[in-house]
């Protein structure tokens, strides 16, 4: 009987030994297959990357290849528009042409106003001129600090040299004559 | 021919204009636009808040038509609700004078689009979908738009 006992008890625990040997067996070659994965996945997700950066670069180098081609820097204006202060002047539209040519409409909501007011500057658009001087005409309408409706305007000219061209447009307030002018300034 | 020819062009033509036209449920194209009695606006900058666009025909110096309109709209104020006047100049018209924004639109202005039959009423979810669209007698119908905006107005469920 004690023998029996003893026999079943080996039996047992050789069973018992075995199963976890298989279990850790399996569990290992899935280990392994999962870090082979893994790491192929880490292999090909840095290639993806490295592939993105490479085609974000090309995209920005085009980009810039465009912009050359296009507007070249003996070519290259901008016009910009802002507000300082603005306590006279509340300005509705902007209209501006060079040279009689190319005009800017833009027309401004109490939402930009605002903006404005706080001291953001508005690209207005981007232009292709030649070197020479230009003449800028600009009107803007709005209403002065009594609510009534006035035109500010401006005839400026402006000499373009083979370096690009910053143009801005600035209503200024002006304490001493408590009104707003119509300004103009290069970068 | 030339028959085939000009049936196939009428309905390419009739087609286009159907596929353009504005529709309940359509998401309404952005506009500024100058004002005859304040500021310039912009559709875009009412996102959140509910918009009624009315839209005039003929009108010189109308503002006795808009009047109901107008009490329409302040009436709703308090809700959030926002209501333009769009009036287009014609001939020596003389634009009216409303307590309400009164927008100007002017063909020159490429940033804004005129809305055909006119007159014609529009109600705009706060996230800029047209709700609503009244177009055939609508100054006649102006009791049936304001039921229309008040239970539009108090069902409330744009951003469920």
């Amino acid at each position: 009987m004690r023998i029996t006992y003893l026999l079943l008890l080996s039996l047992m625990s050789s069973i018992g030994f075995a199963e976890p040997v298989q279990i850790s067996g399996e569990a290992l070659e899935n280990k392994a297959s999962a870090n082979k994965a893994k790491a192929q996945t880490s292999q090909l997700s840095t290639k993806a990357t490295s592939i993105k950066q490479s085609v974000l670069e090309l995209n920005r180098d085009l980009y810039q290849l465009e912009e050359e081609l296009l507007s070249p820097a003996t070519t290259r204006a901008a016009v910009y528009f802002s507000l300082s202060y603005g306590e006279f002047f509340e300005p509705y539209s902007i209209n501006i042409t060079v040279d009689d040519k190319q005009p800017i409409q833009y027309l401004y909501t109490k939402r930009q106003v605002s903006a404005l007011r706080q001291g953001a500057v508005q690209p207005l658009r981007n232009l292709n001129l030649g070197p020479g001087v230009h003449t800028i005409k600009a009107i803007a309408k709005g209403i002065d600090n009594n609510g009534k409706n006035r035109e500010l305007v401006l005839e400026e000219s402006v000499e373009k040299h083979d370096q690009p061209l910053y143009i801005e447009l600035k209503i200024q307030d002006n304490k001493e004559i408590q009104s707003a002018e119509l300004l103009i300034s290069q970068w | 021919m030339v028959r085939y020819i000009w049936q196939i062009l009428l309905i390419i033509t009739s087609t286009l204009t159907t596929v353009e036209a504005l529709e309940p449920g359509d998401k309404v194209p952005d506009f500024v636009m100058t004002s005859t009695n304040g500021a310039p606006q912009r559709l875009s900058e009412q996102i959140g808040r509910p918009l009624m666009l009315i839209w005039l025909s003929e009108c010189d110096r109308c503002q006795e038509d808009l009047i109901d309109w107008q009490y329409l709209a302040e009436s709703w104020a308090v809700e959030g609700l926002e209501a333009w006047v769009i009036w287009r100049k014609q001939e020596n018209h003389v634009a009216p004078w409303s307590r309400l924004p009164v927008l100007e639109y002017q063909a020159s202005n490429r940033q804004a689009w005129w809305f055909e039959p006119s007159p014609a009423v529009m109600f705009i979810s706060p996230d800029g979908v047209l709700d609503y669209l009244f177009i055939d007698n609508v100054d006649d119908r102006k009791v049936e738009v304001a039921n229309e905006l008040k239970q539009w107005l108090e069902n409330k469920n744009w951003f469920q």
